[in-house]
């Protein structure tokens, strides 16, 4: 969670966002800095989508307080029109307008009354810089998908925001192409000290490539450790309390009963090839699923009927040898369990 | 048989002499309905805009109207204006009646329908997210507003297209509006009209091939606007 204090962009108090009666968003308090990049990370519905529309200003929040550069944004109004001309938004399934590259691209500035010389050394500028130099003439409609999430980058790009909003950039782009957004963002970020902030359902993208993480689940943010969350009911048997969904049964420290969710930090599980035997109460089996190198440690996710999220280091993963495939048996305490 | 052969060669050679008849219903055809289009259009594609990209109360009511409009006959158009422009109308004054501004206003009322219910057509087929598309990069209101009917472009065209295409070819107001006084207000239909009734078949024909080619000359239009995109 995005806590440093060094020259906030975006200040959050105490922002709720009701729909129908129901509070969808209960954020107390987050910061995002000058220049760095932040990922909103979430399963759907988390109400990631909604904080995000609301620090671009496309919906309003329902009580609390918002600062950016110092300004009141909500509830005052103070640098509302400033906040529209210094950010901008990049969605999921970008919108190219019916003309040509050029023309999507330097729709920002032709808007501000930036003179033609001007516009065009800046689309140059913002084409090169997302890998399409020599586009300007194209027709939007004859790009491909990669190609006009790109243009709509540039276009961004070309207005030269403080802070730059991507929807879920990469959701409906190949690997390949996917890794070059990525490569084009952190360009960004270091050559104009843009503030970045995504969002994404790529956990692995979220940690290459943010600065910050700040996960997102049931409106509200929670510890980033809170990966493998699950839903079911807790009951009290003779064994202790116990979670149960029909995939999976978790021994469980609760107080109360019925209908919950659950997370299991994937830092407080112990991996293992063999059976071991442990005071930790809570063991499952299961088959790895999918490998993700990080950098520092291997995420690995587990089938064991749920898919469970593990981190492990990586010499330990050397050293037992994992691959997709590999069946090895999960252990935790009932006492790491949180209850949301 | 014969007649229509010996029509048909008369009215070619109307054409090909470019009779100075022939000539004159043809202006006065296209610079009424001309200027009944650019009043319809100002009025029109406005409106229409305004309607189709906001959500209000009574708008399914409005958009049912104006189809309708759409189908008003041109009788009842010309009934209504007579009865304003007629000597004992409200507008009996300003001596209107069999004038080219009675027939404007006749097709200014029959087009503008139209084009409303084309525009609103057309501007809610636009994408929502170009909206807010501009929005994000900075336009107000008016600004993201001018985005949408730049997208909506061809669809716009066709409706002002649509609405030339009413009004050139109708003859109820023209007839009941302009009275046919030759030189001043007959236009092509009335014309036609008048030279059926009286068994002249050679300029009804010649000014029906002109009619038609001016159909045809919007549709080869409509089709170049197409492909252009």
């Amino acid at each position: 969670m995005a806590t440093s204090i060094d020259d906030p962009v975006y200040e959050v108090f105490d922002v709720t966002k009701e729909f129908d009666g129901k509070r969808i968003l209960s954020i107390p308090h987050l910061t995002f800095s000058k220049g760095k990049i932040y990922c909103l990370y979430g399963p759907n519905g988390s109400g990631k989508t909604t904080l995000f529309e609301i620090l671009s200003l496309l919906q309003r929040p329902t009580h609390g307080r918002i600062v950016y550069n110092g300004h009141e944004v909500y509830p005052k109004g103070e640098g509302f029109s400033k906040l529209r001309l210094h950010t901008t938004l990049v969605n999921q399934n970008p919108l190219l307008f019916d003309t040509t590259v050029e023309r999507n691209v330097d729709y920002g500035l032709r808007i501000r009354k930036v003179s033609r010389d001007e516009r065009s050394k800046k689309v140059q500028e913002c084409l090169d810089v997302v890998g399409l130099g020599g586009f300007q003439k194209r027709k939007s409609r004859t790009l491909s998908g990669g190609e006009s999430q790109r243009v709509s980058i540039a276009r961004a790009l070309c207005i030269s925001p403080q802070v730059l909003f991507l929807d879920e950039f990469s959701a409906n782009i190949d690997y390949e192409n996917r890794i070059g957004l990525e490569n084009i963002i952190k360009n960004i970020n270091r050559r104009y000290g843009t503030t970045i902030i995504f969002t994404t359902h790529y956990m692995d993208q979220a940690y290459r490539l943010s600065d910050n993480v700040v996960h997102i689940f049931k409106g509200r943010t929670v510890s980033a450790h809170i990966r493998n969350i699950f839903r079911g009911t807790i009951k009290k048997t003779d064994r202790g309390m116990v979670f149960e969904n029909d995939k999976l049964t978790v021994l469980v420290k609760s107080p109360r009963q019925g209908e919950a969710v659950i997370a299991v930090p994937p830092e407080a599980i112990t991996v293992s090839r063999d059976q071991l035997s442990s005071s930790m109460r809570n063991c499952l089996q299961g088959s790895i699923r999918h490998i993700i190198d990080d950098g520092k440690s291997v995420v690995c996710r587990i089938d064991t009927g749920e898919v469970l999220e593990v981190v492990i280091t990586k010499e330990s993963f050397r050293e037992m040898g994992l691959e997709p495939g590999s069946s090895v048996y999960l252990y935790f305490k009932a006492s790491s369990v949180e209850v949301l | 048989m014969e007649f229509l052969i010996t029509g048909l060669k008369q009215a070619c050679l109307l054409l090909l002499t470019l009779d100075r008849e022939v000539i004159t219903i043809t202006g006065i055809s296209l610079k009424i309905s001309t200027v009944a289009i650019i009043f319809a259009t100002a009025v029109g594609v406005p409106a229409g805009f305004i309607i189709g990209v906001n959500t209000f109360r009574g708008k399914s009511i409005i958009v049912t109207l104006l189809n309708t409009l759409m189908a008003f006959p041109t009788v009842v158009v010309g009934l209504l204006v007579y009865s304003m422009v007629s000597h004992q109308g409200p507008l009996g004054p300003m001596g209107l009646l069999f004038t080219p501004v009675a027939m404007i206003m006749g097709q200014f009322i029959l087009a503008t329908p139209i084009i409303m219910s084309l525009t609103i057509s057309a501007t809610q087929a636009v994408d929502p997210r170009v909206r807010n598309t501009a929005t994000v990069l900075g336009a107000n209101a008016f600004q993201s507003g001018i985005a949408i009917l730049l997208e909506a472009r061809f669809a716009m065209i066709a409706a002002v297209v649509a609405g030339f295409g009413r009004v050139i070819g109708e003859v109820g107001a023209s007839m009941m509006l302009g009275g046919n006084i030759r030189g001043y207000t007959r236009n092509i239909p009335t014309a036609i009209a008048l030279e059926t009734s009286k068994g002249e078949f050679s300029l009804g024909l010649a000014l029906g091939v002109i009619l038609l080619s001016v159909a045809l000359i919007i549709n080869f239009f409509l089709r170049f606007l197409q492909h252009k995109r």
